[in-house]
């Protein structure tokens, strides 16, 4: 007894005490003031996300609107620019990104939680892998973007360029010819490019379409053998080109002034021209075309007006032409252009700056999400569930597919959703892939297909928000606004799967 | 004996359904075993996102340091791994004389913006952890959390935009009046009516692009994390504690500060760990409003406090590089591999003293 006493003697000897007595009152205040500080700085803090949602909203609220979610995208002008590419894309990197995310994701985390091994080897394996994941999650997003970069884009060069991909699938090569009338006519042609690309020749066989289907009644013409009709057009033409220039310059006032031309006398000048031609299209539609050309000239001045005849003249010539059959009419040894045409299923290695290419980067930034919230479902499933179904007979594989997801899945769901609404807003891996301003509808598009370039939300936001264009940080805000708009949801979705499946277990 | 009990005879079950098909053990096996590979390649595929990221930023730098750049006497050199961490002089895209690739501009831009997030998110997150763990009701913890973690899930872009048109505008609100002098005279100048006339001026002369807006935009937005992780390591901290701290008289700021926050200590800085690993790596916000040009260390070391200039973190300078139009396979390129093993690095450092510090400080309570 008295040891320990002079032991703790001995050790507080000498010492103040730590916690002198302080006054109640001091005490007190002390007490309040730090509570005040508290939720000072907790409001201090909501008021500044308050202040951010609040800027945003004022900015981006006037340019919302069925017009802004359905247009494209416009370099130009801020008002008409609208969020529809960058929309679709999101949707489909996100759809690309869930399809591989979950599935590796889910498999990692039952590999993680219920094949636990036994062996010190595999043991220590295991572990490594788990370490990994938790590092994984701890590499920034742009990281992932220069491996997206390099493993997808451009997989690492091993296949030829992203603009020369080195293998494709879906994709079919016709050349293209063009006959005198301007009409396409199609055929077959080998995937290579050859040294010099085939002239049209008569022992060809044309197609009208890259269906290859119908067989188009084509003739192939010597240079030589078109010429009398196109002197006999040029000739006609002739003549209404002077009787119109004759009296176009007959309404100028001065000799140098311009010409006056309002809708009837442009009519009259017309109908003076073409009263009596022996062309064999149709007057009125040519008639048409003139006026419209002539109405055009009203006020201009006699040079401009030179060129604006000429155009005039090369249209009624082409019109004519058309009307005198010359469709179907290839001229010999005219070079095609060599045109492809991708299925909807095309793919090409490497992907370069595809939907494809970034919806799968977009999986390497969450996948460690996914299968950290997948590894906590299925760990809250309780052990007695799995004992059940082994008692019973099942295997290890029946037990974890017919007890232990079925009981998890509200939390895999919830971690999921949780990280898709990660992906949808994540801009700097996908920035680094390359992908920006789209002026069309990826894959949604009349021969679209994954390897479509593409935009999404976030990038088309900080795009906009970048632009020296102030007039674009209101399209941003909208942008935003969309942006949060879907998230919030995700959000919601994510809540009520929680609130809704967690208690049933 | 002879009355010995005979074994009733039970009949066999007949079974009315049948349950299930029955499967051989071979293929049952089989497919056990088909299902277990394909487990492990998950697995496997983690794995191989770890070394693929660990070959392409390795190769990479090997590349950009065996890269041959002519220097000023237009002789063949390549950038030594003396150059890039001893130098203070940052501008691989510049010509000549003027061309440096000491990496610590970058590393110091980093950390300003970093700084100024971390000023601001590290005590406000703390304080409102603490608020809402020690002193909030259940019922407003149970509004503020959720709400939390959905503004942690806000897209950086959100902030990066919040930080150029709405932080850096407020920061360069000309907030004083002094009367002007004529530059010749020295004399105030007077307007019509007599009275002095006043120019409006900002004594911290914030440009347009500047590390201040940024960190504080990374701050806003490091906040909910910083806040949602420390209540949680707080919340930990068993009941008893606190009842013992209050059954010897103390007051609730007395508990949180001297029992509560030491207690949950290493869960409070892991959290903030991960808080600059998350600034350390931001990319969009720094790209938007923090400018294009790292501190110019080589001129003046007073750079690395001039929080009002522009700056380039090591995020900024891999978007430059990768979205303008630098030729790829030359050497400025190659650098932003070099830039993105460095941040690499730095983030995986910081991952792994948060681990170990949770690991090692962990308080178990039983």
């Amino acid at each position: 007894m008295s040891t320990l006493q002079s032991s703790i003697q001995d050790t507080h000897a000498g010492r103040k005490p730590t916690y002198a007595p302080r006054d109640p009152q001091t005490r007190r205040k002390k007490d309040r003031a730090f509570l005040v500080l508290c939720v000072a700085t907790a409001c201090f803090a909501v008021l500044m996300l308050a202040t951010l949602l609040t800027s945003i909203a004022a900015d981006g609220v006037g340019r919302l609107g069925w017009d802004f979610l359905t247009s494209l995208n416009s370099l130009r002008d801020p008002h008409e620019a609208g969020i529809w590419p960058a929309l679709v894309g999101s949707v489909f990197l996100l759809v690309i990104c869930a399809a591989t995310a979950i599935p590796i994701g889910v498999g990692t985390a039952i590999l993680l939680e219920e094949y636990r091994p036994k062996h010190p080897t595999l043991r220590w394996l295991h572990g490594f892998v788990q370490t990994n994941i938790s590092n994984l999650a701890g590499v920034p997003s742009i990281v992932y973007g220069i491996l997206g970069f390099s493993a997808f884009a451009t997989m690492f060069g091993l296949f030829g360029s992203m603009t020369d991909p080195g293998l494709t699938v879906g994709q079919t090569w016709f050349y293209q010819y063009r006959d005198v009338a301007g009409n396409t006519y199609y055929t077959a042609a080998p995937a290579e490019a050859p040294e010099e690309l085939p002239g049209a020749s008569a022992d060809m066989t044309y197609y009208t379409s890259v269906q290859l289907d119908e067989i188009a009644d084509v003739a192939v013409l010597a240079a030589a053998d078109l010429a009398p009709l196109q002197e006999r057009i040029e000739a006609d033409v002739d003549v209404i080109a002077e009787t119109l220039k004759d009296m176009l310059y007959a309404t100028r006032e001065t000799r140098r002034g311009p010409v006056v031309v309002p809708g009837s006398v442009a009519l009259e000048i017309g109908q003076a021209a073409f009263a009596d031609t022996n062309l064999k299209a149709d007057t009125q539609e040519l008639l048409q075309i003139t006026v419209g050309r002539l109405q055009a000239m009203d006020g201009k001045t006699a040079r401009e007006i030179r060129t604006d005849r000429r155009a005039l003249v090369d249209e009624l010539e082409a019109a004519e032409m058309k009307a005198a059959g010359v469709d179907g009419q290839i001229i010999a040894g005219s070079t095609p252009q060599r045109r492809d045409v991708r299925e909807p299923w095309y793919v090409q290695f490497p992907f370069g700056t595809s939907v494809l290419a970034g919806g799968l980067t977009l999986m390497l930034v969450i996948l460690p999400i996914i299968i950290v919230a997948s590894q906590e479902a299925t760990r809250s499933v309780p052990q007695s569930m799995r004992h059940g179904s082994l008692a019973l007979g099942g295997t290890k594989w029946q037990a974890i597919q017919q007890v232990v997801l079925p009981a998890a899945v509200p939390g895999i769901c919830t971690g999921s959703i949780l990280a898709m609404s990660r992906a949808i807003g994540e801009a700097a891996p996908i920035l680094l892939l390359g992908a920006g301003f789209v002026s069309f509808t990826p894959v949604l598009r009349e021969g679209g297909n994954l390897m479509d370039g593409f935009s999404a939300m976030p990038l088309q936001i900080y795009n906009w928000t970048k632009d020296p264009d102030a007039a674009f940080k209101q399209t941003a805000a909208a942008g935003i606004i969309v942006l949060l708009t879907v998230l919030l949801s995700f959000n919601a979705i994510a809540v009520f799967i929680r609130q809704k499946y967690t208690q049933k277990i | 004996m002879s009355a010995a009990i005979q074994p009733v005879p039970v009949p066999p079950a007949k079974s009315t359904r049948k349950l299930g098909r029955e499967r051989s053990v071979g293929v049952r096996n089989f497919r056990e075993r088909v299902i277990l590979g394909l487990l492990i390649a998950c697995g496997v595929f983690t794995v191989l996102t770890t070394v693929s990221i660990l070959g392409v930023l390795i190769v990479n730098t090997w590349e950009f340091f065996g890269h041959p750049i002519r220097d000023i006497q237009n002789n063949e050199v390549t950038v030594t791994l003396g150059d890039f961490l001893g130098s203070l002089h940052w501008a691989p895209t510049a010509e000549g004389a003027v061309r440096g690739f000491g990496i610590w501009p970058l590393i110091v831009g980093t950390a300003q913006v970093t700084v100024v997030a971390m000023a601001f998110a590290l005590p406000l997150g703390l304080m409102t952890a603490i608020w809402l763990s020690e002193y909030a009701s259940p019922k407003v913890r149970n509004v503020v959390k959720p709400v939390l973690e959905v503004i942690a899930g806000v897209p950086t872009v959100v902030f990066g935009y919040f930080a150029l048109t709405f932080l850096t505008p407020l920061l360069r609100i000309d907030f004083l009046q002094t009367a002007a002098t004529d530059p010749a005279t020295g004399e105030a100048l007077l307007g019509p009516d007599g009275s002095p006339v006043m120019v409006p001026w900002n004594p911290f002369d914030f440009g347009v692009y500047n590390a201040t807006a940024a960190g504080l935009a990374v701050g806003i937005m490091c906040f909910p994390i910083v806040t949602s992780l420390s209540e949680d390591a707080l919340r930990a901290v068993p009941r008893a504690l606190r009842e013992g701290a209050y059954g010897l008289g103390s007051s609730r700021f007395e508990t949180a500060t001297k029992v509560v926050v030491p207690s949950a200590l290493s869960g409070i800085i892991a959290a903030f760990l991960l808080a600059i690993a998350r600034a350390v790596g931001e990319t969009m916000i720094v790209a938007l409003a923090a400018g294009a040009s790292p501190p110019a260390l080589h001129r003046s070391l007073g750079d690395a406090v001039a929080l009002n200039q522009d700056t380039q973190t090591m995020t900024g300078y891999m978007v430059q590089v990768f979205t303008g139009d630098i030729p790829h396979g030359g050497v400025e390129y190659l650098s932003s591999y070099t830039v993105a093993f460095t941040l690499f690095i730095i983030t995986l450092l910081l991952t792994l003293v948060g681990a170990a510090i949770r690991k090692r400080f962990r308080q178990v309570y039983e």
